[in-house]
Order: C-alpha cells, then sequence, then structure tokens
C-alpha cells in the first residue's frame, strides 16, 4: 500500500512537472504564432516592420509607382525610377522626419539600387512631397535604374522615422522590369579591298563591333536560343549576271585568343569562325541565316561587346568587272533572340 | 595587268563610307513577357499588351518592320500598318498587341509566340555589304495560373507542422495522458487491495 502511494505521489509529481512545461509551451509566442502563420493568403501583402521607442511608430501604407508596372529600361542609359508612399503616424504628421525617408530596391542576383542616406551621403533620400490629413505625409522616391538591370520582380524596401526615434519599414512592394533586346552594331556597311578573279582570302577593310545595349543576357547558348545570327545575302552586280555568293564569306570572331585565336578566313576553326553556307543548298546563288559560333555579348556595364571579322574567302573567277554589293539584293541583318 | 583585274568596287565613295562607319546602327525592343516569363492566360480570353521600340543609340532615325515569328497563331497586331518610325532619342514606341485564346483550350495547353522586329536600311548606292539589325521577341502562352516566381514566398508553409514546437507540445501532451492514465491505474488498484 504504501509502494503504490509512492508511485502515485512519484507519477502526481510528473503530472505537475509537464503540465508547466505544457503551459510554459503554449505561452511561448513562437508556438501561439503557428495559427497566424499558415494563413493560404496572397503570396504577396503588405508587411510593416516597426520598432517602438516611447511612443507610436509611424505606420507605411502602400507603396505606389509612379508609372505602369512592368517598367521598361533604357536602351545603353540610365532611367529614374520613380515611386510614393504614405507614413502615418498616429503623433500627428509634424512627428515623421522629412529627411529620414529612404528607400532601395532588390533582385536575387542583382546590384542593389538605392536611395539611401543613411548608407550612402550623397544618395539624397527619399523626398516630402505633401501632407496627407492630418496625421500623413507622402514622400517621393527616386531610385536610378541602368540598362543592364536583370528582368524579372524586383522588390522596393522603403523606411521613415520619426522624431522619437522610431522606425517604420515596408519591404514587399513587387514590380517588374521588363526583358529588353538591344545591340548596336558600330558599322552599316562594310567594305572589302578591290579582288582579284579567284583570289582566296580577302579580309574586309573594316570590322564590326556588336554591343550589349540592354538587359537581355545574349549569352551564346544555343540550347536557349540566345545567340547571335546573322542572315547573309549574295551579292549582285547593278547590271550583270556574276554574283559573289553569301557561301564565300564567313564570319569570325576577331579579338578571340588562347585556343579561339582566330584567322577568319578559316573556317576549319568551327569554335569562333562561321562559314555563311547552308549546307543542304547546292553550291552557287545561295543566301545563309543561322546561329554566328561563339557568339556571345552578355547584359552588363563593361565586357558586353564582340568584335566580328568578315573575310571574302574566295573570288569566284567569272566574275564581270563591275561593283557587287547588297543594294540590288538586300541588305545582310544581325538578328539576336 | 589592269586588264585581269577584277575591280570589285566595294568601296566606291571612300568618303560616304568613312561618314557612315561613324554610324552606330542601334535599336532594341522591350517586352513584358519573354522565354523565363511566360503569359498566363484562361480560355477564352482575349488579352492585350504591347512591345516598346527604341532607338536612343546613335544617330540616325530608324524605320523597324515588325512581323509574326512562323507558327504564331494566337497572336495579332492591333495595327495594321506594323512598319514603325522610331526617331532618334526615342524610347516609347508602342506596339500593341493582342492575344486570343480558343474558347475550348484546356489547362496545360500552350503555344509559342513572338514578333521580330527589322531595321531598315536605308539604301545608299554604293554601299557593298549593308548590315542591319533584327530582334526577335518570343514567349510562351500558357493556359492555367502562373507558377510561384523568384521573389515569392510560398502561399502556405506546411514545413511547420513538423517542426520542433510543435512535436515538442504534442509529446508533452502525450507523457502527460500517460501519467494521467498512470496514476489512475494505481489508485484503483489501491483502492481494490
Amino acid at each position: 500500500m504504501i509502494k503504490n502511494s509512492k508511485k502515485e505521489t512519484t507519477i502526481f509529481v510528473l503530472i505537475i512537472i509537464f503540465g508547466v512545461l505544457l503551459l510554459a509551451n503554449l505561452s511561448d509566442a513562437k508556438f501561439l504564432d503557428l495559427w497566424n502563420t499558415i494563413t493560404g493568403r496572397a503570396p504577396t501583402q503588405t508587411a510593416s516592420l516597426s520598432i517602438t521607442v516611447g511612443n507610436n511608430p509611424p505606420v507605411i501604407g502602400n507603396v505606389t509607382l509612379d508609372e505602369a508596372d512592368s517598367i521598361t529600361l533604357t536602351e545603353n542609359g540610365n532611367k529614374s525610377f520613380l515611386f510614393s508612399f504614405v507614413a502615418v503616424d498616429p503623433e500627428g504628421l509634424s512627428n515623421i522626419v522629412d529627411g529620414s525617408a529612404v528607400a532601395n530596391i532588390t533582385r536575387s542576383g542583382e546590384t542593389t539600387r538605392h536611395n539611401n542616406t543613411f548608407v550612402y551621403n550623397t544618395d539624397g533620400g527619399c523626398r516630402f512631397a505633401n501632407n496627407v490629413g492630418t496625421n500623413g505625409k507622402n514622400f517621393s522616391c527616386t531610385i536610378g535604374i541602368v540598362f543592364y538591370d536583370g528582368a524579372g520582380l524586383w522588390n522596393i524596401s522603403v523606411m521613415v522615422n520619426d522624431s522619437n526615434g522610431n522606425f517604420a519599414q515596408n519591404t514587399t512592394k513587387p514590380f517588374t522590369i521588363q526583358e529588353s533586346t538591344n545591340i548596336a552594331l558600330d558599322q552599316s556597311s562594310i567594305t572589302f579591298p578591290s579582288v582579284t578573279l579567284n583570289q582566296n582570302n580577302v579580309s574586309a577593310s573594316i570590322n564590326v563591333t556588336i554591343t550589349n545595349t540592354g538587359n537581355d543576357d545574349i549569352s551564346g547558348r544555343e540550347s536557349t536560343g540566345e545567340t547571335i545570327n546573322i542572315t547573309a545575302i549574295t551579292l549582285v552586280p547593278s547590271t550583270g549576271t556574276t554574283f559573289i555568293p553569301a557561301s564565300n564569306f564567313t564570319i569570325a570572331e576577331a579579338n578571340g585568343s588562347g585556343t579561339n585565336l582566330i584567322n577568319p578566313c578559316d573556317f576549319s576553326i568551327t569554335n569562333n569562325v562561321t562559314r555563311l553556307r547552308n549546307m543542304t543548298d547546292a553550291v552557287g546563288f545561295s543566301n545563309f541565316t543561322g546561329a554566328i559560333n561563339g557568339s556571345a555579348v552578355l547584359a552588363r556595364a563593361v565586357g558586353n561587346k564582340q568584335v566580328y571579322a568578315l573575310c571574302l574567302i574566295h573570288a569566284p573567277n567569272d566574275l564581270q568587272s563591275t561593283t557587287y554589293s547588297t543594294t540590288s539584293s538586300g541588305s545582310w541583318t544581325i538578328l539576336a533572340f | 595587268m589592269k586588264k585581269n583585274k577584277i575591280i570589285l568596287k566595294i568601296s566606291c565613295i571612300f568618303l560616304l563610307l568613312a561618314l557612315l562607319s561613324l554610324n552606330i546602327n542601334a535599336a532594341g525592343v522591350s517586352s513584358p513577357y519573354w522565354d523565363e516569363n511566360p503569359m498566363y492566360v484562361q480560355s477564352g480570353e482575349v488579352k492585350e499588351f504591347s512591345y516598346t521600340l527604341q532607338n536612343m543609340v546613335g544617330n540616325e532615325n530608324m524605320t523597324i518592320k515588325a512581323e509574326l515569328e512562323p507558327g504564331t497563331t494566337i497572336m495579332e497586331f492591333t495595327d495594321k500598318n506594323t512598319i514603325y518610325e522610331v526617331p532618334l532619342g526615342r524610347s516609347d514606341v508602342i506596339v500593341g498587341m493582342i492575344v486570343k485564346v480558343p474558347k475550348d483550350a484546356k489547362e496545360g495547353d500552350e503555344w509559342q509566340v513572338g514578333v521580330r522586329f527589322t531595321t531598315i536600311a536605308p539604301k545608299i548606292e554604293g554601299k557593298p555589304v549593308a548590315i542591319g539589325t533584327a530582334f526577335s521577341k518570343g514567349f510562351k502562352v500558357i493556359v492555367g495560373k502562373p507558377t510561384a516566381t523568384a521573389g515569392i514566398t510560398p502561399t502556405e508553409t506546411t514545413k511547420l507542422l513538423l517542426s520542433s514546437q510543435l512535436a515538442g507540445f504534442l509529446a508533452l501532451v502525450v507523457i502527460l495522458i500517460i501519467l494521467l492514465l498512470a496514476l489512475r491505474y494505481f489508485h484503483k488498484k489501491r483502492e481494490n487491495q
């Protein structure tokens, strides 16, 4: 009997201990927040963070873009990205510090763009625009974005202080930057020196530089179609029947190095030299459309260009003495996907 | 010697070519949809969007011809004339498009659509090999709802169901129940004796 009583006492003590532990677990904020975590709410919603020091902090509501989403970048240049937000302080609008509003935009893998005087004192910060009622202030923000900022979903974060040192932040305003495919050629035509019949391997007098002036990475991967293609048209005279087919030309990366050291006329170097010939066509009058081997111009500030050289690998032996050009047959085209 | 020499007057006006060589032949197109960012639609939906043509680099106005890429079936231009003048310095020339999804389309159906924009090079006599630029902007149209993309958090956090906090709570409850049952057992046993 005494034995049983001891057991009961032991169990009773254990119940008390585990009961206290259970109550402690229940009162843990993290546990109670569990029920607020599984929400099924929309994937994007406003989330405000505030730190209270002595009084009520300001609250930042919606962030509003000054232009329709999605955003187009400016070819080869910068663009001012404008947006605004309203901060409301229960202590009145005078409690919100005008010079404290700052912002930045972020995207994974991209450089953060900012207007944050707390981190970069030359930025200037967001600008007070106007009062909103008796408790709110509207702030206008400008952030510089550049032509190679990546396409896709970006996120805006804005922050503001009140005069009591309270801090409010809104970190969840998404927007989209469009994909811009832009290329620039430094030439609009190519010249060749005079040639003789049956002459081989005549390099063009000038090269062509292709510059990526957009935010579309032209990576050179054929699997994704991100190559630079060329359409080459047979050169014909203004009068006469002889011609120089596109298949008699090659195009090659002119600034290759190492294993890609280029002789632009040597089409056996298939890494970086492309003969402008459709292999399925019969030899003769033939145009060409296809990828330039080794072509890749990534979207970035430096290293976003490639230089290409053209070569006439053979001048046919039946050519009449005249000028051969694309004037009557159609211009060549550099195509970016 | 000169008789045998075929003079290809490929470079006939050097001064002109020297001037032309200073030219930069540049243009571009922006699109709200691209390979990695398809358009999601519902069956029977008609959706409009626009490409934006730009000519911010170089020193001449551009004329750009827009054509549907082969195989594009459910997308059309909103303009009848699809040759666009893009003056130098403009970055906002709109090319309106309309996508008409068949009413009998099913969830998961998709189409590849696209437009090719080709700059029309001005014809200048004596230009040997004139070179222009072109851009192809294509994307998929998919019947359905977009999947979660980068930068957007998943809607539900099911992994919390397996969290250590929840497991600990459940373990405490189980232990308490066992202890209560044991207490009751020993109490009844003592009463029976």
